[in-house]
Parts: structure tokens; sequence; C-alpha cells
């Protein structure tokens, strides 16, 4: 066979020759628009020596912006254009980025004299994805006692989170505490992620499937010519009463974003009232290393230490029910696969009942649910559509002595894909004794993550199955093939 | 320092920096379009479109690594986004000209030429994707990992590509010389 160096030689010593006419040809473009570029004022920049100097101690260096907005024109523009940047680019900047910056404004109601006022105030986050960290600064509402706004700075150094709150004690002056909680290394990249990549995902509706989206218009921002995209997202209830209104501002040439607006329609006046808007996303800047100290700053009170730091809990907020008992449901982590097939871990615990391993001991992959005390067994796509997802038993974990069910969710229907939904309801039932229900709300997921490939499966489905095991390891044989197939077998088992 | 010196150039209009970037990696950059593109006067055209993009950007344009790595990285995504458009498997003829840079004789011109012709045909019969990770790679000399990145699949995936197609090159190229 031919030696590698041979052939390595052969690509590299391989040459073209150009005509001045081709060079002409291919360079002329450019040149024009150069021309143009050195008659516009707002291209002199300071002089080169200093921008030299002051480059080798730079700290901010802007690399590149959002091109996320091409796959809208790879699905609306006639087919044989050819885009500005690579389609493949556009959605993996998101995901291959190792910085996220991201400011914009929140339209936050007030009330001042009775009337219904809005305030347009900051938000801003940054991520440093490889390390876990981030720093994000939300607004909240008019202190009272200050008449100033508040806000809410949350900053995770890749193990420690610090937030704070506001405290209102009697007979003392208001003031800001701080809590640390500690993170495992797979709750940090789970919550980064989600904090940025999942973040910008959900803000757009969803980059790799953006369906409906339409091209309304051009609008000029920064003397630069912008197409308007929007796009509808349904909320459940009476045919299209409710919805989510996302837009975004397009450098139609190159992809770049320059704007998103997120907007709900009110059902009172059925008029497009702003949620928020993002005015600046960067990827792969340089932070500064001081945005991710977790020093408690000196004007507030420190009420959980570093050293006290509980660990995190894996899991949402919310529950299902509660009783004076502790009757509880709960989701720790959710996934949708490719095929719109819902993985969820959740569990179900009824204080003072006896252990649950018997409740696990007869069940096998894709045989039905524990029955636990509440039975989480249908999810249902937040959206304008009356489609079930059943749920069967995929595997459990133990940690601490916790008992975690791992479900699969599955229709026979096709359903909507996840970019076009808010999310899942979940839909449970009792096996316990009903009469221990003292309040009973609906639940919902919105922070499941999508899962594509065998990489996202591994990555997220069982490295959480091994965050919540005693061996640190997923049980075996689960695989997003097996999955997959799983599924298909349950849909075809299911239209018989 | 020189390509530093030369964005900054263009950022204030400079038509020679432009050209000298031009002249400085049209070769390297037009190699690698023909390669993938089988098309010289689409290759051309990509050319085209990528310093045309360059010049528009260049305003808020900062070169954080290599300005060829970065040339080539947008000449690739071009290509791919052209094949995937026009779907195009014709065989090119735009190699015509070319010519072997570092011969010293007629006879291995000759020789040059034939084995240039043959790699050519080799690399047609490779995967698209193969053939983009070599000639990234050895041609517009980046490293896996930012080829990676630039794809959007891990390094791995990366030398899988790479190390198969090479091997198909190596089988190609011998059994064309017996």
């Amino acid at each position: 066979m031919k030696p590698a160096e041979n052939i390595k030689g052969l690509i590299r010593q391989s040459d073209v020759t150009t005509s001045s006419d081709s060079d002409s040809r291919i360079l002329g473009g450019a040149l024009i628009e150069l021309e143009k570029l050195k008659t516009d004022p707002a291209a002199t920049g300071p002089n080169i020596w200093r921008i030299i100097m002051k480059s080798k101690t730079q700290k901010y260096i802007t690399a590149a912006t959002i091109i996320i907005g091409i796959t809208l024109l790879i699905t609306f523009v006639d087919k044989s254009a050819t885009p500005a940047y690579g389609i493949t680019e556009a959605i993996n900047l998101c995901k291959t980025a190792k910085t996220f910056h991201i400011h914009g404004w929140a339209y936050m109601p007030i009330r001042t004299s009775g009337k219904q006022e809005t305030a347009k105030v900051p938000f801003e986050h940054w991520f440093d994805v490889d390390n876990g960290r981030y720093r994000i600064v939300k607004p909240g509402d008019i202190d009272k006692s200050t008449g100033k706004r508040k806000y809410f700075t949350t900053v995770c150094d890749g193990k420690y989170v610090m937030s704070e709150i506001y405290k209102y004690p009697v007979n003392r002056d208001p003031y800001k505490a701080i809590r640390f909680q500690q993170l495992t290394p797979f709750q940090n990249r789970l919550r980064t992620h989600n904090n940025s990549y999942m973040f910008i995902m959900q803000t757009f509706g969803g980059i790799e499937n953006i369906k409906g989206f339409k091209n309304i218009g051009n609008e000029e921002i920064d003397g630069l010519s912008c197409d308007i995209w929007q796009g509808l997202i349904a909320m459940p209830g009476p045919k299209n009463s409710r919805q989510i209104r996302i837009k975004s501002w397009i450098l139609p040439d190159t992809g770049e974003l320059f704007k998103i607006q997120t907007a709900y329609e009110s059902p009172e006046t059925n008029t497009w009232i702003i949620m928020y808007e993002i005015d600046q996303i960067e990827f792969d800047i340089e932070l500064p290393e001081d945005l991710f100290e977790t020093e408690p700053p000196d004007n507030c009170v420190v009420e959980i230490s570093k050293e006290e730091a509980p660990l995190a809990d894996l899991g949402f907020p919310e529950g299902v029910s509660s009783s004076i008992d502790g009757l509880t449901l709960r989701v720790n982590i959710g996934f949708t696969l490719a095929d719109g097939s819902v993985i969820l871990c959740w569990q179900s615990t009824d204080t003072g009942a006896s252990a649950q391993d018997d409740l696990f001991t007869e069940l096998t992959v894709g045989s039905s649910l524990p029955k636990l005390p509440l039975e989480l067994y249908a999810v249902k796509p937040i959206a304008n559509v009356d489609i079930e997802l059943n749920g069967y038993h995929l595997t459990h974990t133990v940690k601490d002595g916790k008992f975690y069910e791992w479900s699969i969710y599955v229709s026979t229907e096709d359903t909507p894909s996840r970019n076009s939904i808010m999310g899942y309801e979940l839909l449970h039932k009792y096996n316990a004794d009903k009469n221990k229900i003292v309040t009973n709300k609906s639940a919902a997921l919105h922070q499941d993550i999508p899962i594509k490939t065998d990489d996202d499966f591994n990555n997220w489905v069982l490295a959480a199955m091994a965050e919540l095991s005693d061996s640190e390891r997923a049980p075996e044989n689960i695989t997003y093939q097996s999955m997959l197939e799983l599924a298909e077998q349950i849909r075809k088992s299911q239209a018989k | 320092m020189e390509d530093r010196l030369l964005v900054l150039g263009c950022k204030r209009g400079n038509k020679e920096a432009l050209c000298r970037i031009y002249e400085k990696y049209k070769r390297d950059l037009l190699i690698l379009a023909i390669a993938l593109l089988n098309d010289a006067s689409a290759a051309e055209d990509v050319l085209h479109d990528v310093f045309l993009s360059f010049v528009q950007n260049s305003r808020k344009f900062r070169l954080s690594g290599s300005l060829k790595g970065y040339l080539a990285t947008c000449v690739a995504n071009r290509a791919r986004n052209w094949n995937r458009s026009k779907q195009s498997q014709t065989v090119g003829l735009g190699m015509a000209s070319t010519i072997c840079a570092e011969a010293e004789s007629p006879a291995e011109s000759i020789v040059c030429n034939e084995q240039l012709q043959q790699l050519r045909q080799a690399m047609v019969a490779i995967p698209y994707e193969q053939r983009e990770v070599i000639l990234l790679h050895i041609r517009s000399g980046l490293k896996f990992r930012a080829i990676a990145e630039m794809l959007g699949v891990s390094s791995n995936t990366v030398k899988s590509r790479y190390r198969y197609g090479f091997n198909k090159l190596r089988i190609i190229l011998s059994e064309a010389e017996k």
C-alpha cells in the first residue's frame, strides 16, 4: 500500500495557478465593499499601534456572535440560495460554546397610583461552561422599604452556589442574606447546561426545528438592515387563545442575531405584552475571573456558609400534593428523545410507610409502573393537542435509601416537536390513601433535556442514573438505541 | 503579527492589506475549495463569497487564532452548503492547470502530475466527510480538535473519518499504480 507520508506529501504539493482574471473575479466584490468601508466614518478606528499594545493585555475579546438565525433562513428561504454560514456551525456554535454572555431587558409590571405600568429592567448572565461556573443577575420586585428594585445575583464557582435573598425581620432593618449550596460535578454540569444552552434554546423556541416562523418584515438596527422572523407557540386552552410570540431580528447575509423578543397574549385585552428582550448574546468571549468569585459581599449576612453548605438535591422544586404526613410526587430529571418519547426520573414517598423495595421486584423493562403512593402514569404535551404519552417502567435506582423510578412515556400518535410545546403536564393517580391528601395541584415539567444522539444520551441520561445510584453506575443494557427500539415496540403493541 | 496587522488594515479600508491576505492564502484556500467541490468555477465562487463576507464583517472581526484557519473554516462551511444545495456529483476539470509546485525536473513534473491526477480521482471516490477532514488537517493545517469544533462532532469522529478516508486513499492509489 502507498506509504502514508507519500500521500500526505502529494496533498501538500498540489497547487493551483490563478489568472489575473480569476483574481479579479474572486476579490472584486470584496474590494468594492472595502471602498464603502473606507469612506464610512464609523470604520475609522484608533491607532493601530495602540490596539496592538492593548491586545496583549486585553481582557474582553469578542470572538463570535450568534448566527443561530441561519436555521430560520434554511427553513424558509429559497432552497437554492446558499446560506452565508455553515448550517451545522450555527447550531453547534450554541452547543460547543465554551463561554456565553447574555444581556437583556425584562418588562416587569408595576402599579403606581392605581395605574398598571411596565418597567424595563436589565438582566445579565455569564457562563463558563467548561468549568461549570456562572453568574446570573435577575431583577426582582420593588423593595418597599427603599423604593428601589431588587436584584438577585447567583454565582457558581464550579462547586458552590452563592445565592442572595432579601430579609425583612421585625424590628430590624431589611438586609440581604447569603446562602451557599454545594453541587456534585453532575449537578454543576446540569445547571450550567440548563442556564446557558437550554435557556437560549427555550428563548428561541428551539433552534434545531423551528417551524411556523415567518419573515414578517424588515427593520434597521445600528444602520444595518435586519429581517424580522416571528413564531408562535401555543399554550393550552381554547385554540389560538393563548400563545407565546417569539421575534428574532436577523442580519440576512450573515445570520447575525441582533435582538430577540418574547411576548405573551393578554386574554383580557387581546394585545401582545412583551415579557423580555435579549439584545446581546456573545459566545466564546474571554470572561474576567472575578465574575465567578463566591466571596460574600460586605453588606450581606451569611446565613449558610460554605462550610455548612448542604448538597443540592437533583430535582425540581414543585411537587404534586402534600399532606401533613408528607405524601409527595417529585420529578428529578426528564429527557425528550428524538422520536418524541420521554424518559422521566421520579419518586413518590409517603412518610411513615414501609420501604419501597417490594414495589420494584416484579418489574421488568417495558412493564407497568411501580405502585408508588402517587403514580406518574402519563405525560401530556402542553400545547393545543390532546395526546397522552403512557408510562412504562424502565429501571430503578437507589441512593441513600431513596428509590428513584425511571420510566419511559410513549404515544402511538405523532407527538408535537419539543420545540413547539411548553413542556409536559404530569398526569398522576393515587395508590395511597386519598384521605391523606390535604391539597392537590397539578404539576408540569418545562426543563427537560432534548436527547438527539448517543453522546447526548450517555452524557445526560446515563450520567443522571449514575448520579442517583449508590453504585455511581447506570444500570446495564440501557442505551439510546435500545430506548428507541423499546419505544417503537411499545407503540406497535399499543396500536394493536 | 503580520496577520493581525493585515486584519487591522482591512478594518480601515486598506486595499493593499486585503490583497496581501488574498495573495498569502489564495492558493491553500482555492485548493481546499476545489478538492471539496470538484468544480473550479464553484470554488472561485466560494472564495469570492468568503472574502466578501470577511470584509463585510471586518469591523466586528477579532483575530483570536490563525487567520488561515479561520478562512479555511469559512471555505469548508460554504463548500459544504454548496454541496448540499447543488448535490453536485460532477467530476471537475478545474485541476487542468495544476502543476507540481516542488518539481525540479520535467520528468518529476510529469510523474507528479500523474500522481496528482490519481490523487484527485481518489479524493472524489471517498465520502465528502472524509475528504473534508483530510484536507482541513493536511492542507489547511487545522488540528483535529479544531475541525471537530467546526463540524460539531467529537474529536474521535474526526479522527475516525481521517483514518478511514486515508486508508481508502491508500488502497485506491495503490490499485492505480498497479
